[in-house]
């Protein structure tokens, strides 16, 4: 197939006066994760719910597979699964029967059944799969929606938010699951607020803010906004006045000491501002150092101090 | 961009597979709550009960009609009331779906997006057969009398039916309005009142101010009493049961129109949205 899994052009979404999404585009390749990342309201789950088929869109194109998602919207269907933030699931049915409800519903008949039995064993859900929805805990919750998205066998798996609230046993094996179906081809869209997780899951990563992409590439592309390297320090404070460059941050911490931080284009610059924090320092001078590479964090707050590009 | 408005078209026995699968669904989880479907099979009993022997003396009002006990003008009445409040358990389930997010699980699934109310609707339709059996033995245990045909009963089941599939498609769109189960509850009991009350179920319309008989002309309960009275006292015209018919297929049929074109957007859209409401929303 030629059409990328994703297509979304020039997205505008208004509720009332306010603007969700104000020209959005992104493009998602086949087998690959795209992480979508940004604070609360930042437009996310909008996004997510304009691919779902969920709200239209007041201006924009969007394309899953190249199929005209505003268009044909019952053809789309056939294509994804959707996560929401919150299990979509019958709480007076089992596992199972909510596995087999959806897959008659999605249309596979007789063979429903069947699919429900290869979704259980896929996601080691035996323990689980006669018990009632409403007996389970948040995280057993997840997986079934989870495995209940992926009852249609879609091309597209689309994760609000996904492991918001899972204990860390059940975030990784989220994770695992995820990468699982990247490999079988299964096209990924997720949304997070933990860039961890982004940086782990995703080969693209977008950040939203008030509902423009304030950054887009690779996790490595991004790190690189930020600098190659950061040297954080605790030096006396009475040191701060004689330090050879001007730190990118200063903190004052209690007692004699202040926490700076200095960024460096690459490891050599890195190596050079150590060097210079430690001429002349004796042991009280310099009571901390850390040459870090930079994390989403790095990214995220640089690019939230910055704002977006209008 | 221009939107396209054409309908997706759905193969129809994959459409009868998938109600199948609904139905299916709805007899389920109403039999995993039994103390919901107990109640609301059973209240209907109670009130026919205390009904009967509290309201008897409506028997001895001038308008009342003479030579009909009280329970065989009660009995229908009440069978067409517990329709009404039954109607109230179809809203709280659809506000149910929205609040477990089932709602958007169906919206996102290749089906006919009408497909969950008609499930609804229909498991409705199943058990108004089944309060019918269980009112018409307490009504029979009071004295309750039925002086129509096999035709008459048939018919009279129709009513009901009819009665049933326009009441779960009014409260299951307030349900799917609303989407607070409790919220519906409250509302489903506001707007139960008046179809209740606003009819000849309880009291000759003759005993009521003119407003109040004005407005049970437009209500499908109000018909649907004086249809299935008809029906009980082997006195039916066909005029009275097709106006039943007529007022509660057009509710059924107004209250599942979908309306089409730009449609303003609710605080309930941005919550879906994860976006706070805005200030003319809070206050």
């Amino acid at each position: 197939m030629d059409a990328p899994a994703v297509h979304v052009e020039d997205l505008h979404v208004d509720y009332g006066t306010l603007r969700a999404l104000d020209g959005v585009n992104l493009s998602v390749e086949h087998g690959t994760t795209l992480g979508v990342l940004g604070h609360n309201g930042a437009g996310k789950t909008t996004l997510i719910r304009v691919l779902a088929t969920l709200i239209r869109p007041g201006r924009g194109r969007v394309l899953i597979d190249g199929i005209d998602a505003l268009a044909h919207p019952a053809e789309v269907r056939r294509r994804i699964g959707v996560t929401g933030q919150y299990a979509g699931l019958d709480e007076y049915l089992t596992a199972a029967e909510n596995l087999e409800l959806i897959g008659r519903l999605a249309g596979l008949r007789h063979r429903s059944r069947a699919r429900a039995d290869e979704l259980i064993e896929q996601f080691h859900l035996h323990h689980l799969a006669t018990r009632r929805i409403g007996e389970l805990s948040g995280g057993s919750r997840r997986r079934i929606d989870l495995a209940a998205s992926l009852v249609g066998s879609p091309s597209l798996l689309i994760l609000d938010e996904p492991t918001t609230g899972l204990d860390p046993t059940a975030r990784v094996a989220l994770w695992k699951a995820v990468e699982e179906l990247n490999v079988q081809g299964t096209t990924v869209l997720l949304t997070t607020q933990y860039l961890d997780e982004a940086d782990r899951l995703a080969g693209c990563i977008v950040v939203l803010d008030h509902g423009r992409i304030a950054a887009q590439g690779t996790p490595a592309e991004l790190k690189a906004i930020v600098g190659g390297k950061v040297v954080h320090a605790t030096v006396a404070r009475h040191r701060l006045d004689m330090l050879p460059i001007t730190p990118g941050s200063t903190h004052l911490l209690d007692g004699a000491y202040a926490h700076v931080t200095f960024t460096a284009p690459d490891a050599a610059g890195a190596a050079t501002i150590v060097a210079q924090l430690g001429y002349g320092a004796d042991d009280a001078d310099l009571a901390d150092l850390e040459i870090v590479s930079p994390s989403l964090d790095d990214v995220y707050f640089h690019l939230a101090s910055q704002g977006v590009p209008a | 961009m221009k939107l396209s408005t054409s309908r997706p078209s759905y193969e129809s026995s994959l459409g009868l597979n998938q109600l199948a699968a609904l139905v299916r669904r709805q007899l389920i989880t109403s039999a995993r709550v039994p103390q919901l479907l107990m109640f609301s099979l059973t209240m209907p009993m109670a009130m026919l009960v205390l009904f009967s022997q509290v309201f008897r003396s409506v028997a001895d009002g001038p308008a009342f009609p003479p030579g009909v006990s009280y329970i065989d003008y009660l009995t229908p009445a009440m069978l067409a009331v517990a329709t009404v409040m039954a109607g109230t358990n179809v809203g709280v389930a659809a506000a149910i779906d929205h609040t477990n997010g089932l709602h958007e699980r169906f919206a996102t699934l290749p089906m006919n997006p009408r497909l969950p109310a008609l499930a609804r609707t229909i498991n409705e339709a199943m058990f108004t057969l089944v309060r019918v059996a269980l009112l018409g033995v307490a009504a029979v245990a009071l004295g309750f009398e039925f002086h129509g045909t096999l035709i008459d009963a048939i018919i009279a089941l129709t009513v009901l039916v009819v009665l049933a599939a326009a009441m779960s498609s009014l409260f299951g769109r307030i349900g799917e309005r609303l989407r607070r189960p409790d919220v519906v509850q409250f509302a489903g009991m506001m707007i139960m009142m008046p179809f209740m009350f606003i009819s000849p179920a309880f009291a000759p319309l003759e005993t009521m101010p003119a407003w109040m008989r004005v407005m049970a002309q437009l209500n499908p309960v109000s018909h649907a009493t004086d249809a299935l009275r008809g029906h009980v006292f082997g006195s039916a015209t066909i005029g009275t049961t097709a106006i039943a018919l007529g007022t509660a297929a057009a509710l059924g049929i107004i209250t599942s129109l979908r309306l089409r074109g730009p449609r303003t957007r609710t605080s309930l859209d941005r919550l879906d949205a994860g976006l706070p409401p805005t200030l003319d929303q809070v206050q």
